[in-house]
């Protein structure tokens, strides 16, 4: 199966930065783009705690700044810094768009930057295949770095295309602006990798612009708002939940795929409360992710990092001294329904 | 000793579902969790920003697929008797689970046969003639085949309904019968897959279900046997899926492999 990688995952590699010589002269490629430090919640099981991460933004005007989803989403702090040192706090989301993986969020004074110019729609979007391209992103949390490489190919259709590039990216470019090198023009906003295609992946300008347009019509809401605990239960879509009955050494387990790094709750209730039973969150089928025993009732939110297979499992310990019944469910916070 | 929850005995008070969690004695094993037996699989097939958004998805490249005019001679995969017969396939499955799937299949599959008029109208009779197949699925996944049904006898392939289809028999899994709803979740999405072919490129939302349907084949209690290398074969598609140009003679060939397991001998023998 494809696994699409998190861009903003820190990984310092052996990577190839293109000198910003080696660009046209009239063009100052990273006049718009910001590097972006973050500090929020991070969820495994049992553990909700404070985690950071870096990632990258670009200007859209002088309030509004474009980054990924998965960059914006459980942050409380988010604070980007550009070339020149200028800083700034970005304390308010107005769009959250986990498909196209968007966020769009507003500054707390006006930038000293212009926004960029995107790339509209062309009328035979593959004909974008053989570009040249040019991702402006943090590398990895030590600043601005030229990435170059060329548009391999055109996915999706409608207005919702996804941009196949080969850039080569480190860490911290989730949210970079992937510019057509001869336009000079934003063609898409950088979000992932597909190890199977081998390939980075960005959504089309044209939709960027959309959900543009959305937030420019959004009151938005305080990062702090948002991303809060109670809205874990008040945002989650639940995907399904099913009884269970497990004698000793049996197990029951909900098996899902999920596209793209996504932010989960599970849950399971057994019937007895006395019984201790035991759970795990485990990626394909033996990479243990998390594991606990429990008893009662439990709300388990998990920040999943990457996509895949992954399994939500409930056992009843080999000793234990009976059968043992329950209800087990999962479904995906879906923290766009907090945006005003 | 680890302690289930600091933070979500907190958590779970702030959620304000259910009561918090009594703390348990012992971590377990990683034994505990991967070699326990499973005895029952809830798959989930559709994830992503909402339910309705990933089948909205998964219609939109039925979609593409439709244009793309697939040519996957879906029906010849599978003589079309009217006892069930004539699919080699049964797993642990029952006269009445193979006419689901045999249906399901069929209707998934009706677009690859719409080059030929003759194979697509016989193929659109037969699932006319088979609608008590049906009898132990849900309502709503009875109106969709029904919707289905009527658009294809006008000579229309209705994506939509194929796929609102799809998203019955998963909800029919979790409420029963699973079997049944399992048979015809696998079925459709066999059939389904020639269309995804057609469409060119890799869907995640629609060859990422391959997993959770493979699972419940393999390892819930309700199912076993031979459906085991049906769930093979349901891996080997979702690959053939996932690939940049996904191959219409690598999917048939798997196909042709899911569609040809034999039935478990009657125990005893």
């Amino acid at each position: 199966m494809t696994r699409f990688v998190r861009a903003s995952a820190l990984a310092l590699g052996v990577v190839t930065l293109v000198a910003a010589s080696g660009c046209p002269g009239t063009m100052n490629w990273t006049q718009s783009t910001v590097a972006i430090q973050a500090e929020g919640i991070g969820m495994q099981g049992d553990k909700v705690g404070r985690v950071s991460w870096v990632a990258t933004g670009f200007w859209i005007d002088e309030h509004l700044l474009a980054t990924n989803a998965h960059v914006a989403t459980r942050a409380l702090e988010l604070v980007g810094v550009d070339d020149d040192g200028n800083k700034y706090h970005f304390d308010k989301i107005m769009a959250l768009d986990r498909e196209g993986d968007i966020a769009i969020l507003h500054a707390d004074r006006a930038g000293d930057k212009p926004g960029v110019e995107f790339l509209e729609r062309p009328a035979r979007p593959k004909d974008l295949r053989g570009h040249r391209v040019m991702l402006v992103g943090n590398s990895g949390g030590l600043g601005l770095g030229f990435f170059n490489g060329e548009i391999t190919n055109i996915l999706g259709e409608d207005g919702e295309e996804q941009i196949l590039h080969n850039s080569t990216v480190v860490g911290g470019s989730s949210g970079s602006a992937l510019y057509d090198k001869d336009a000079q023009k934003v063609v898409g906003i950088h979000h992932s990798g597909a190890d199977q295609l081998k390939t980075r992946i960005a959504t089309a300008s044209w939709h960027l612009q959309d959900v543009v347009e959305q937030a420019r019509k959004n009151e938005g809401v305080e990062l702090k708002e948002l991303f809060t605990l109670p809205n874990i239960a008040k945002f989650a879509n639940i995907w399904g939940q099913r009884e269970f009955c497990l004698a000793p050494g049996e197990s029951f387990k909900i098996s899902f795929n999920v596209p793209r790094a996504t932010d989960i709750l599970g849950f399971i209730k057994p019937t007895n409360p006395e019984t201790v039973l035991v759970t795990g969150l485990v990626r394909g089928d033996s990479e243990i992710l998390w594991k606990a025993a429990f008893k009662g009732a439990v709300y388990l939110p998990f920040s999943l990092q990457g996509s895949g297979p992954h399994n939500m499992i409930v056992a009843a310990p080999a000793d234990a001294p009976e059968k043992t019944c329950g209800v087990i469910g999962a479904g995906e916070i879906a923290w766009e329904k907090g945006i005003k | 000793m680890k302690r289930i929850i600091s933070t979500v005995a907190a958590l779970a008070a702030v959620l304000a579902v259910g009561s918090s969690p009594a703390l348990a004695e012992g971590e377990p094993s990683d034994a505990d969790i991967l070699n326990a037996k499973t005895v029952g699989v809830l798959p989930v097939l559709a994830t992503g920003l909402s339910r309705q958004d990933t089948y909205r998805n998964v219609a939109a490249m039925t979609l593409r697929g439709l244009d793309a005019k697939p040519a996957g001679d879906g029906a010849t995969l599978v003589p079309m008797k009217d006892d069930g017969g004539g699919m080699a396939f049964a797993g642990s499955s029952s006269t009445a689970d193979i006419r689901i799937l045999q249906y399901a299949f069929i209707a998934g599959g009706l677009a690859s046969n719409a080059a030929d008029p003759e194979t697509y109208k016989k193929a659109v009779a037969f699932l006319e003639s088979q609608r008590e197949a049906l009898a132990s699925l849900s309502p709503a996944l009875v109106s969709a085949c029904d919707k289905y049904v009527a658009a294809a006898k006008a000579g229309r392939i209705d994506g939509e309904s194929l796929v609102k289809a799809l998203a019955a028999a998963e909800q029919g899994i979790s409420a029963g019968p699973e079997r049944a709803h399992g048979y015809f979740a696998v079925g459709i999405w066999l059939g389904i897959s020639f269309i995804a072919v057609a469409a060119g490129e890799p869907d995640p939302d629609f060859y990422g279900m391959a997993v959770p349907l493979a699972t419940l084949l393999e390892e819930d209690a309700t199912f076993g046997g031979s459906d085991r290398a049906l769930a093979k074969e349901v891996r080997a598609i979702g690959e053939v899926l996932s690939k940049p140009s996904p191959d219409l003679g690598a999917l048939k060939k798997h196909l042709g492999a899911a569609l040809a397991v034999e039935a478990d001998a009657p125990a005893g023998e």
